[in-house]
């Protein structure tokens, strides 16, 4: 194992993170079901969490809550964890609207897929009436 | 749902979700968790009520009105306790600095603005949390 | 007292946007609706002012810092008032005042209901609040969070009538646009884990120091970065939601949305890359040479697509994926030339585009006509609403003495100061399609006469009114630029301080 291997070895939850974000960049890409693509919306945040909680790990570190009566404990990065609660909350916002989006595209269309809803746009805009209307 | 065993379940562990969510929210500054955490703790509590015994019963206790009001009062509150520091003659969201008590380290009152920014926040999050299953949950416009 | 608000204005502008978004959802409830519209109009105006005031201040008396909570700049958020900050706040005043007063007036009518229309103030005050925080925060996750921001409320906006196409465009804007987020926050973890800072100046000034040591995760930091502000700004091509969504949205949404928004992610670039890593690593990184070749072929091929569509609501979005090529070329040209066209580019082409929208938008309403090919004969029917258009359409072709043409000199003078003939030939180019998309519709709706000429009815005066009072601000931009054109040198001047050490 050379030195590139070791170095991957040594940072593993990067590569792990990288690798998490390229299947949910994948899996929003190529699957047409829309709740599939909110999973992968779902993974791929998840990832930059571990990136980032990673980045702020201390190696026997506890978690950032000052103990008074112990004073000299290692505490992991503080900043990081507060960011990704941030990033959560963010996405959990995503998740909730593309839900509702989700819902309002299944009542007039009476699918998930993305594909056919494509299609039947196409096919109403070819008909230049609106095929949806009466659901 | 005409389930018997899961409505007295609920009945009995709810009034504890919710006295648990207040508990994280109160907390925050002091223990791990917080506004979020315990905001959706506490609003998962209402969103279990409703799913058990029916939005109907759900409205009767909190109206969805109720909750769209307490939404923009968390918000608005934030708002509000960060001015207070710019009233004071220091800068936006200022606390200690701006003259505000912040007590003995380690007990409940320990946080000056803190406390009471987190109680808002954590106000707004639980009733974001009933609002947005309350209209996912609602059938045809 | 009044010192006090002087003294808070940057973070009170912000405050005071967000905080009366969310007292809509309460007025429509309590008072009459109407009463909510002036108030959304009042805020804005009221935002506008004080960004305007913020701007003079910094022309001035030159840039100054806030540190948010009373911590000093390492440890708090720290919002940085310089003349990129300035100039983009004039802007989102002048142009999203306008846009709310047309909104204002059938605005319940459009969006079909009351609570609707309050939902779409609501959205409309949080996005102007997260533009306003992008331009004056200097803090890279308070970037991220305004930009997130910024995207929920421009998704939900499109959704705004609740029909099924925007619903579904707005669903693929807000994939993209998420897959957007996770390449900026990818590539804020990068810089974080570089420099252990969060704060623009602080990342800038370790970097400096220290980027050689490792060249290749700056390089894909900068390339995240790259793909996901233009993933959100239409870069071109990564532009393929913008059509769809900007054509299917109502018109004040559109409006907002091409003129503002997507400006608000190139200010948010501009911010990390000229500030957060600075001018002299952008230049020996090939970052540059990839963003003038994106901006020219955006150029191009947006200007193509448009010619291909007849529905005049799409032109005009694919003119907008055109437009933002300008934007990236002057950025990636990187002298102080191109830097200047790109910014007062921002600029006119937000007043533009808002009239050009505004304008289409109040055609589409009074006639029902959605295609340029039907509209034969409206010039005589809305004599006004097709003056303004042509101004716009004017401004946008780059006229003299309309103030597309000061941005499209600047820019230039910028591609020649850098020898680049292919970037002048381009620039010439765009210059001559936008003519060949944007003529066609004044000369089907004013030279073509219909045998019978229609009756004159114009839109709406409320309407007339932002519709002329932007039209008259391309004028006076095109006329008199200097004070436009100091401000943006200036705040070309302040992202390349760095360069010339």
């Amino acid at each position: 194992m050379g030195e590139f291997g070791s170095r991957i070895v040594q940072n593993y939850p990067y590569v792990f993170a990288l690798a998490l974000f390229a299947i949910g960049v994948y899996t929003i890409l190529t699957h047409s079901n829309l709740f599939k693509k909110v999973i992968g919306i779902n993974i791929m945040e998840g990832s930059i969490y571990v990136l980032f909680i990673a980045a702020g790990n201390v190696r026997g570190g506890v978690a950032p809550v000052l103990d008074l009566a112990n004073s000299d404990l290692v505490y992991v990065h503080p900043l990081p964890q507060a960011l990704m609660l941030t990033g959560i909350v963010v996405s959990v916002s995503v998740t909730a609207l593309s839900l509702a989006l989700i819902m309002k595209l299944y009542r007039s269309y009476g699918t998930v897929d993305a594909r056919e809803i494509a299609r039947l746009t196409r096919l109403g805009n070819e008909v230049g009436a609106d095929v949806t209307s009466g659901s | 749902m005409r389930d018997f065993v899961l409505k007295r379940m609920v009945a009995l562990v709810l009034p504890f979700v919710t006295m648990l969510g207040l508990y994280v929210i109160f907390h925050g500054h002091l223990s791990p968790g917080g506004s979020f955490s315990g905001g959706i703790i506490t609003g998962l509590s209402i969103i279990a009520f409703n799913l058990v015994f029916g939005t109907e019963r759900g409205e009767e206790k909190i109206s969805e009105r109720l909750m769209a009001l307490i939404e923009s009062f968390g918000a608005l509150w934030y708002g509000a306790m960060g001015l207070v520091g710019i009233l004071r003659g220091a800068s936006f969201l200022m606390n200690k600095g701006a003259g505000v008590p912040v007590g003995q380290p380690g007990s409940l009152y320990s946080g000056g603005l803190i406390l009471l920014i987190t109680l808002g926040v954590g106000l707004k999050v639980a009733s974001t949390m009933v609002t947005l299953f309350l209209e996912l949950m609602e059938e045809e416009d | 007292m009044s010192l006090v608000v002087r003294d808070n204005l940057p973070v009170l502008i912000v405050v005071a946007l967000l905080s009366s978004a969310y007292v809509m959802p309460l007025l429509t409830k309590i008072r009459r609706f109407r009463f909510a519209e002036f108030f959304a109009v009042f805020m804005i105006a009221l935002a506008l002012s004080g960004g305007i005031y913020l701007g003079q201040g910094i022309l001035n008396h030159g840039s100054f810092t806030y540190a948010v909570g009373g911590w000093a700049a390492p440890w708090g958020i720290e919002l940085s008032l310089d003349a990129v900050s300035g100039f983009f706040l004039i802007t989102i005043g002048l142009v999203a005042t306008p846009i709310m007063l047309y909104a204002s007036y059938d605005l319940v009518a459009e969006v079909g209901s009351r609570s609707r229309a309050a939902w779409f103030l609501t959205l409309f005050l949080l996005l102007v609040a997260a533009l306003c925080g992008l331009a004056i925060t200097g803090d890279i996750f308070n970037i991220y969070v305004m930009v997130e921001v910024a995207t929920i409320a421009s998704c939900a906006i499109v959704s705004a009538r609740n029909d099924s196409a925007s619903v579904a465009a707005t669903f693929k804007y807000l994939m993209l646009a998420t897959i957007g987020s996770g390449f900026v926050l990818l590539g804020i973890g990068f810089l974080f884990v570089l420099t252990g800072n969060l704060n623009l100046n602080y990342i800038g000034q370790t970097l400096r120091l220290t980027w050689q040591n490792y060249p290749t995760a700056l390089w894909v930091a900068l390339s995240f970065f790259t793909v996901g502000f233009g993933v959100k700004s239409a870069l071109f091509p990564l532009h393929v939601w913008l059509p769809d969504a900007h054509s299917t949205a109502i018109s004040p949404s559109s409006a907002i949305l091409s003129s503002l928004a997507i400006k608000g992610y190139i200010i948010a670039l501009l911010k990390i890359f000229y500030v957060g890593v600075g001018a002299q690593i952008i230049w020996e990184l090939p970052i540059t040479a990839i963003l003038t070749l994106l901006g020219m072929g955006a150029i191009v091929a947006g200007a193509l697509f448009a010619l291909a569509q007849d529905e005049l609501k799409r032109r005009l979005a694919f003119s907008t994926v055109s437009q933002v090529g300008y934007i990236f070329l002057g950025i990636g040209l990187g002298n102080i030339h191109g830097l200047t066209g790109s910014f007062m580019h921002i600029l006119s082409h937000a007043l533009t585009k808002a009239l050009l929208f505004l304008a289409a938008g109040a055609m589409i309403k009074r006639t029902g006509k959605t295609r340029i090919s039907e509209m034969a004969g409206i010039g005589f029917k809305m004599p006004v609403t097709l003056g303004v258009f042509a101004i716009g359409s004017l401004s946008m072709i780059g006229i003299p003495l309309f103030s597309g043409f000061v941005s499209k000199w600047q820019l230039l003078l910028g591609a020649l100061a850098k020898g680049n003939y292919l970037a002048v030939l381009v620039l010439v180019a765009g210059s001559l399609l936008a003519a060949a998309y944007l003529l066609p519709v004044l000369r089907t709706a004013l030279f073509v006469r219909p045998t019978p000429t229609p009756a004159k009815d114009e839109a709406p005066s409320v309407q007339l009114v932002a519709m002329v009072f932007l039209a008259a601000l391309v004028l006076v931009v095109g006329v008199f630029p200097h004070q436009v054109l100091q401000l943006a040198q200036k705040a070309a001047a302040t992202l390349l301080r760095w360069g010339v050490l």
